[in-house]
């Protein structure tokens, strides 16, 4: 330990001493280079060797199949495939766009719910947390089937607005974009609730406190302290929530009725139906670079603003 | 200028009183203190005046306002807390022109007033720091900047040097002290450490239960204390008991204390003798007694001295090391009028 230290005392010339000082830093300490500890790598190794077996390995396969023919030989007739037929991309752009939507009404709607939650009292927060989390409990698929009866057009919300008088037939809520839109906010809200509720809650009391001495509204307060402070949550789980989207398969295949094919319900085609493995590889490697590269720039992004 | 009274005001906590019945006025343009163990309201008291949280009854005066019941944000009272408080996201530039933009000032005016303020506490040209990138010294006179940038009738600070060291404590309090001074605000102190109430204030209102104990300038707090636990809560303290003897002692089983005479008192009483007004000599004094315990504290050191009848008591002796060790027998004595006989305590409280 003491020897680590002076390593890192020899490794600071006092021009970076200087500057540390200088920008009033809080001197961190400098990066070892050079030299790897094998006895810790040697640690992690059984980990890391798993999560390159059953998470690399086959990502990398799918890379390949993508690019090889039947006998094994490089091509790129799959890719051109994929090119020639508009068939492919347009699924894409429609997965991208769906997942933008839900991301953006689950945003909205998780937002306001956890900030609701905050403001209640002790028990209620828990009741209110309890229900959010209960819905991790339910399969996916029994609350997707729930929704048809809910939404369908003799469901429970169509009778009761047409027992209400607002509207004389039923509103088409399901086997539609609405009924994927709303199945699949049902499922991710809480992603997005808990950890922005946990970070409402850890926000220092005091700085809404003096923000309030100083004369400023209660509005004021909300979007120029409180909603900055828990935008980087927001935005973390915002990511999370686009790209959780972009893999759903039971939601639209249920309540988009077959109408309205996301990515993943046309790679099912692909491979069960059609056994066009190569082709599937292809949309697989084409939405990962896409993926990629939105979060790339959302990282840039972040980066560039902190 | 202005002035804040408190009259009559408690506020509790569920079943808990954490003032009760509170009346105080805090003079304008005055530097005061509100000084108490942790408990004793202290904290309540800033928060009902900073309008945090509102009193179940009594009424609160800022000028000739009540505020009452007037919310945080119309008040216009400049808050430091402990923990700084400034806002993360914003530049220095940014938390110190919070308040004048609230206001709706001209972009030259906040730039200019933000500017005076970043020159009285010195740190221009950190105008584009984040408050992270800055020393605790440097937030909290940030923090101080922002509190007085838009004038406010009154200045609070909440524990504001607790969370700096040692030496950077001294440090902003004269440039607390300094500034108080220069802009002649009214400013209202909450603090736990006497050392800091002491060297800060105008006036000093001691705390204990959620009621006043005694409201004085540090030295009447400090040498005129009314109660033994304001004599013990600031300092170190030798209690005397005994019986006012009229030719000037306070005679007790403990002893024969020689004291100046006490004005109206007479019989049983309590008396207060700071260690620092005591001397210690071989030579013959008022009481004698065995040095027992030595502790050097560098400008001073500490003796605790078993008098013959037994009783201890805790003796200073400044710049004098080694000048007794344990053991070794000595003389105490004082001057009589350093006596203090504290006038709402009686002596014999066990």
């Amino acid at each position: 330990m003491t020897e680590e230290t002076r390593d890192q005392k020899d490794a600071m010339t006092p021009a970076t001493l200087a500057l540390e000082a200088a920008s009033g830093r809080p001197q961190a300490p400098a990066r070892r280079q050079g030299r790897v500890r094998w006895d810790l790598v040697l640690l992690i190794a059984p980990l890391l060797i798993l999560v390159v077996a059953i998470f690399d390995v086959p990502l990398l396969n799918t890379l390949y199949w993508s690019t090889v023919d039947d006998a094994g030989n490089p091509t790129t007739e799959h890719f051109r495939e994929f090119a020639e037929s508009s068939a492919y991309m347009r699924i894409i752009w429609r997965t991208l766009v769906i997942a933008l939507e839900v991301t953006a009404i689950t945003a909205v709607a998780g937002y306001a719910l956890a900030y609701w939650i905050t403001k209640l009292g002790r028990r209620l927060r828990m009741v209110m947390l309890g229900l959010v989390v209960t819905t991790f409990w339910v399969s996916i698929l029994v609350r997707t089937y729930a929704w048809i009866v809910i939404l369908g057009n003799a469901g429970l919300v169509n009778r009761t607005l047409m027992d209400l008088g607002l509207i004389s037939k039923p509103v088409q809520f399901l086997y539609n974009e609405l009924g994927i839109l709303i199945g699949m906010v049902n499922v991710l809200l809480p992603f997005l609730v808990l950890p922005l509720y946990a970070a409402m809650v850890r926000l220092d009391e005091r700085l809404l406190q003096v923000a309030e001495t100083l004369g400023a509204s209660r509005l004021r307060i909300f979007w120029q302290v409180f909603f900055p402070l828990t935008v980087p949550t927001l935005a973390a789980s915002c990511i999370l929530i686009f790209i959780l989207s972009l893999g759903f398969y039971i939601t639209p295949a249920v309540l988009g009725g077959g109408k309205v094919p996301l990515v993943a319900n046309m790679m099912d085609l692909l491979i069960n139906r059609f056994a066009r493995w190569e082709i599937a590889a292809v949309v697989s490697v084409v939405l990962m670079a896409v993926t990629l590269s939105l979060y790339a720039i959302y990282q840039w992004i972040r980066e560039r603003s902190a | 200028m202005t002035r804040v009274s408190f009259s009559q005001v408690s506020k509790s906590f569920g079943a808990v009183k954490a003032v009760s019945d509170l009346s105080l006025t805090v003079c304008s343009g005055e530097f005061t203190t509100i000084l108490g163990p942790s408990g004793s309201g202290k904290t309540t008291m800033l928060s009902l005046i900073a309008g945090i949280s509102q009193p179940n009854t009594g009424r609160i005066v800022l000028g000739d306002r009540d505020i009452t019941f007037v919310p945080a944000a119309k008040r216009n009272i400049g808050l430091v807390f402990q923990s700084y408080a400034l806002f993360p996201h914003m530049s220095i530039f940014d938390n110190i022109a919070f308040p004048l933009r609230v206001r709706s000032l001209s972009a030259a005016e906040i730039r200019s007033r933000v500017e005076d303020a970043l020159r009285m506490v010195r740190l221009s040209g950190l105008e584009a720091r984040r408050p992270h990138q800055l020393s605790g010294g440097q937030q909290q006179r940030v923090a101080l900047a922002r509190a007085v940038v838009f004038k406010p009738d009154i200045l609070l600070l909440d524990e504001p040097l607790a969370a700096l060291d040692r030496k950077l404590r001294e440090e902003v309090r004269s440039e607390i002290r300094a500034l108080q001074r220069a802009l002649g605000i009214t400013t209202i102190m909450v603090t736990h450490d006497q050392e800091e109430a002491l060297s800060l204030s105008d006036r000093v209102v001691l705390l204990s239960g959620g009621r006043v104990e005694q409201i004085g300038t540090p030295f009447e707090i400090y040498h005129q204390p009314r109660t033994r636990f304001a004599a013990g809560f600031l300092g170190l303290a030798n209690f005397i008991e005994g019986r006012l003897d009229p030719a000037g002692a306070i005679v007790g089983s403990e002893g024969r204390f020689p004291c100046a005479s006490a004005g109206e008192r007479t019989g049983v009483v309590c008396g207060l003798l700071r260690p620092e007004d005591i001397t210690a000599s071989p030579e013959k004094g008022f009481v004698r007694g065995t040095v027992r315990d030595v502790v050097f504290l560098g400008e001073i050191a500490r003796y605790g001295v078993e008098l013959d009848t037994g009783r201890m008591m805790t003796v200073h002796v400044g710049g004098a090391v080694g000048r007794f060790t344990e053991g070794q027998p000595v003389w105490l004595s004082w001057d009589p009028e350093r006596i203090w006989i504290l006038p709402h305590e009686g002596g014999a409280v066990h």
